[in-house]
């Protein structure tokens, strides 16, 4: 069920001043049926016309939270940045398919490159819970702009990749996850930057691989089709109702 | 009584208030939000006599406040709406509009025979798209093109035949003389507006098909006088459209003369849109103590 519901804003706190921000939001509805991966489209005042996506960072289902961990990028995110704590904000979700979490006793490498990480947090809570074994593997671009190392910590091992070196090892995750002995792993499961997605497609055969995309979205309901990202067979997929989190073999990045 | 009946000719919804093609699927998208019964009408996603793959991504973006999209019809073709939407959709509750578009004149006539089944309340008809046969020229803007595809489309059924009007023209009133002469029972107006938007630090538009179709509030002056000057013009009742995000956008539409309103892009901003503005002109009309919205319908041009 997708639901409109206008939340108070319990907290949003700035991880890096003017750039990262963590948002906490009473969305009782929403909160109840939030699984890892899904996101919300958020109204952030009256231009930009249109929502804008954000995956859940975290939920906590006995107090109907969901938590935001977002960017600043344009003037949606920019707004988004202003809400004080008491405020109220329109939101709609959980929307999307989210990651396959019916696995047990699995070794699971959770990959996110820069605000690609915001959906793992969650996703690695609730994998942990059914006794599977995770690794993170975080990219960023410098120590400056790494954020919410913290919370990954208390789930499972982080390991750290920035690009120019200046915190754990230099480069894109890719450097990490070469390393690794990858016969051990299961699963893979990633979100961040295109690049990032493509490098991970050639474990598609070895590992249970899901990609989560991102797409300039209308709607975010499946209604519109503008959202499309071209699949193996050279059928078009909504990211916003097919994915965002798709199988690695489906996914060609040919477009 | 229901004071918002309405009546479009042989096109009886139970308000006038529908949601534009393109903008709401086929309605099952909108489910979870509220019982689809309520609405006047749902004008189903463009479709195509062949399924249709559409333009590739990035297919849409906001720019000055509005929207602009180039989805290319994506669609599965009028097998795949009859075998596998409309079974769904005629239990909504609502008046199934159906709104066809075709590369050449007779698609449009195959597609109209097929479609006139039970379930179907009525035909939009999209002539916004390229003539195929007559070097790409949209159908909807040479008056000539837009009258034969209405004709067509009448003598493949029995079904009320909306003609839609594209706003890419000089003179809107001749294309709505001519759509009426050509058989029209009703016309929904306004289409895109053809727009574009550019990333100036990659120096490409940003739509990857370059051109797009804006909508939105920005093109609400523009389709309210094309509404006015048709009005003028024809006999046919007018379902209007473009930009209506709120109950005064919508009477403004009825008073430059639409009989009915479609809410589009507004769908993605608040799903409830099309329901507040059902609430609103009840309300309107309670309280300028009117016995129907009709009433106000051109009112303007008293
Ligand atoms: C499924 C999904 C989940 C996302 N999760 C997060 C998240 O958890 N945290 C986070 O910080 N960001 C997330 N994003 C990205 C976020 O949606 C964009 O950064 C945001 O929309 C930018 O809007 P803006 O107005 O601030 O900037 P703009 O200046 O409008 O745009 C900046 C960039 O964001 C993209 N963008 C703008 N509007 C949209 C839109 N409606 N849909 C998709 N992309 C858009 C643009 O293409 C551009 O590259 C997610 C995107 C998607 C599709
Ligand atoms: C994403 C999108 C897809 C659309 N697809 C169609 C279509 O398939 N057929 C059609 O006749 N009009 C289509 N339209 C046009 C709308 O039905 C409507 O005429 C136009 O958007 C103006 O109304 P608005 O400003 O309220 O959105 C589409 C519009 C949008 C935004
Ligand atoms: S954003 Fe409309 S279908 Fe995905």
């Amino acid at each position: 069920m997708i639901y409109k519901e206008i939340g108070k804003v319990l907290e949003n706190k700035a991880l890096i001043k003017d750039s990262i921000y963590l948002i906490t939001i009473d969305l009782q509805n929403i909160a109840k049926e939030a699984l890892p991966g899904q996101f919300v489209e958020i109204k952030t005042g009256d231009l930009p016309l249109l929502r804008k996506p954000i995956s859940i960072f975290d939920v906590d289902k006995n107090n109907g939270l969901v938590s935001l961990l977002y960017q600043v990028r344009g003037k949606g995110t920019k707004n988004l940045s202003g809400f004080k704590s008491g405020e109220y904000i329109d939101i709609i979700g959980p929307l999307g398919n989210g990651f396959t979490i019916d696995k047990k006793e699995q070794e699971i490498l959770l990959v996110g490159g820069g605000i690609g990480i915001a959906p793992l947090y969650y996703l690695g809570k609730e994998l942990k819970s059914k006794g599977n074994s995770l690794k993170f593997i975080l990219g960023y671009s410098c120590k400056d702009e790494s954020y919410a190392v913290d919370f990954f910590r208390q789930v499972a091992e982080v390991e750290i990749s920035t690009m120019d070196g200046s915190l754990g090892c230099k480069g894109h995750v890719g450097r990490i996850v070469e390393k690794l002995d990858i016969s051990k792993v299961t699963a893979i499961y990633a979100c961040g930057p295109e690049p990032m997605l493509k490098y991970l497609k050639k474990f598609e055969q070895e590992v249970d691989l899901e990609l989560s995309l991102e797409a300039y979205m209308g709607c975010g309901l499946g209604a519109c089709i503008s959202c499309v990202c071209e699949k193996t067979d050279g059928s078009y997929a909504r990211v916003c109702k097919d994915g965002p989190v798709f199988k690695g073999k489906e996914i060609s990045f040919n477009e | 009584m229901n004071k918002l009946h309405c009546d479009l000719g042989k096109l009886i919804l139970k308000n006038p208030v529908t949601v534009a093609s393109g903008t709401f699927g086929s309605g099952k998208e909108f489910k979870d939000f509220y019982d689809l019964s309520q609405l006047g009408g749902i004008m189903v996603k463009g479709t195509t006599l062949l399924p249709r793959r559409g333009n590739q991504p990035q297919r849409l973006v906001e720019t000055a406040g509005g929207v602009i999209n180039s989805i290319g019809l994506a669609n599965g073709g009028v097998d795949d709406f009859l075998n596998n939407i409309l079974p769904e959709a005629k239990d909504y509750g609502t008046a199934i509009i159906v709104n066809i578009s075709g590369d050449t004149t007779d698609d449009y006539g195959r597609m109209a025979e097929k479609l006139s089944v039970p379930g179907v309340a009525a035909l939009e008809v999209n002539i916004s798209c390229p003539n195929v046969k007559h070097g790409g020229i949209a159908f909807g803007t040479v008056p000539d093109m837009a009258r034969e595809v209405a004709t067509m489309v009448k003598n493949n059924t029995d079904l009320p035949v909306i003609m839609k009007l594209s706003p890419n023209v000089t003179n809107i009133a001749e294309m709505g003389a001519a759509v009426e002469s050509g058989g029209a029972d009703i016309i929904s107006m306004i289409n895109t507006l053809i727009g574009m938007a550019i990333d100036i630090k990659n120096r490409k538009p940003i739509i990857k098909h370059i051109m797009g179709g804006y909508s939105g509030p920005p093109i609400k002056p523009v389709a309210l006088r094309m509404v006015y000057q048709v009005y003028k013009t024809v006999k046919i009742p007018i379902i209007g459209m473009g930009g209506i995000m709120n109950t005064e956008d919508a009477i403004e539409f009825i008073m430059a003369g639409a009989s009915a309103v479609s809410v589009g892009t507004a769908n993605f901003v608040d799903p409830y849109t099309p329901l507040n503005i059902i609430q609103g002109l009840n309300k309107y009309v309670e309280e300028n103590g009117l016995s129907s919205y009709k009433e106000i319908i051109g009112a303007v041009h008293r």
